[in-house]
């Protein structure tokens, strides 16, 4: 069976480093998969779900918050802002947060400084409390 | 008999407690500053990937309109100071602060410069000169650095420039030379230069399809490059700051020792006079009853 060499990692830590036999990742152009003997390619990621398939072990999911995205040589290569296991989810927190960041975001305009960054925080946030439930 | 033995007694017990605090607080500096060059280690390789990957992305592209590669007119300039929320640290967090006055005065008279603290120690020392910094972070270096913070952080500090509030900005901060120096040192983040320093892998765009396109992918490279900067000179400060604590407490706790040793040798003396003292009364005394 033809497999990936995957390490996905966040700046302060290693999240996840081993043989997948198929990753999908949220682009900013939009979902895509990968499967071994895929393309060279190097894209940059949205807020969103990534699905792994470890050879031989359970599929699992995390958030992902933004990042980079390279695959060439059936190496893939992932460098993201923030990765959220299901684990460290708290769902009543999560929907806290969601309220705070929804409130924040209507007094705000589009194209204001901060909106596109709360915009992005509010995603993440949903997300977490899609993958918890 | 100048000092009587009980004071003497009391004040290295008083010694011995303070000895067991700083040997305490070495060992803690120790293991903190362990885990900080762990993670810098873990982000070294990447920051060094990303660095490869925009080098060969600014060769490659026609990259005109990208504010954040520009060189432009400087009026106005912002400086990110990097320093520690807690003291006993030595002079780590005064070399930074001198640098910065330093660098403000002699290199940027005349232009507009704004500061951007990290650390209680920066707020303090500009508070108490009467500079009002533009933000202040405190308590966000704690046990560790988190790249959120510096992304957070980064993200207001990129968004001025952008909009042309700012045209220049750079980190002060203590880079971590080992662990007896930590030496201050000034960086300048945007606009970016990435010059001959990095050498860019040749053929290393063509290897790649780019998805949408090589100029989008280098628009979101850039910000988490610099972001990634700021990330990692707050591991370096940190690690510098547990470092400088651990040398200032190796020292604090031998100083300790030699106190302990001074006293120890006066309460030696101070018995030995007592002692003598009492010899010579109860010597007298019978001389006395002789007689």
């Amino acid at each position: 069976m033809p497999e990936l060499d995957c390490s996905i990692v966040t700046p302060s830590k290693k999240i996840f480093e081993g043989k997948v036999e198929y990753i999908s990742a949220p682009g900013k152009v939009g979902e895509f998969g990968v499967l071994p003997g895929h393309e060279s390619f190097v894209t940059v990621l949205d807020v969103g779900i990534v699905e792994i398939q470890p050879t031989g072990k359970e599929k699992f999911k995390v958030v992902i918050v933004g990042g980079y995205f390279e695959v060439s040589e059936d190496k893939i290569f992932v460098i993201a802002d923030d990765v959220i296991s299901k684990d460290e989810i708290d769902i009543d927190k999560t929907k806290e947060e969601i309220q705070k960041y929804k409130s924040e975001l209507s007094s705000l305009n589009v194209g204001d400084a901060n909106y596109e960054l709360i915009q992005r925080k509010l995603k993440k946030y949903e997300k977490m409390l899609e993958l918890a439930s | 008999m100048a000092v009587s033995m009980r004071d003497i007694k009391r004040k290295i017990t008083s010694i011995q407690k303070t000895q067991q605090i700083t040997k305490a607080m070495k060992m803690v500096a120790a293991a903190k500053l362990r885990k900080t060059q762990e993670a810098a280690l873990i982000f070294k390789p990447y920051i060094t990937k990303l660095e490869q990957m925009i080098a060969s992305l600014v060769s490659s592209t026609s990259h005109q309109d990208n504010k954040m590669l520009l060189f432009r007119d400087v009026k106005s300039v912002d400086i990110i100071v990097i320093t520690s929320d807690r003291g006993l640290c030595g002079a780590f967090n005064h070399n930074v602060l001198k640098e910065t006055e330093h660098f403000i005065k002699n290199k940027l008279q005349g232009k507009d410069v704004n500061l951007v603290l990290i650390g209680r120690f920066a707020y303090n020392y500009f508070k108490f000169r009467g500079i009002k910094p533009k933000e202040t972070y405190t308590d966000v270096l704690k046990d560790k650095a988190e790249y959120s913070t510096a992304s957070d952080i980064m993200e207001k500090v990129i968004a001025d420039f952008l909009d042309e509030k700012s045209d220049e900005v750079y980190i002060i901060y203590n880079r971590f030379v080992n662990v007896l120096v930590q030496k201050p040192t000034i960086k300048k983040v945007l606009p970016i230069y990435i010059g001959d320093t990095v050498p860019s892998e040749k053929g290393m765009v063509e290897k790649f399809d780019f998805e949408p396109d090589k100029e989008t992918v280098l628009e979101e490279l850039l910000p988490k490059y610099v972001k990634m900067e700021l990330y990692g000179s707050m591991l370096e400060s940190l690690a510098g700051e547990y470092a400088a604590r651990m040398t200032a407490m190796d020292a604090a706790t031998n100083n300790a020792a030699e106190m302990i040793k001074t006293l120890t040798l006066e309460f030696n003396k101070a018995r030995q006079a007592s002692i003598t003292k009492e010899l010579i009364e109860i010597t007298t005394s019978i001389e006395a009853m002789k007689q």
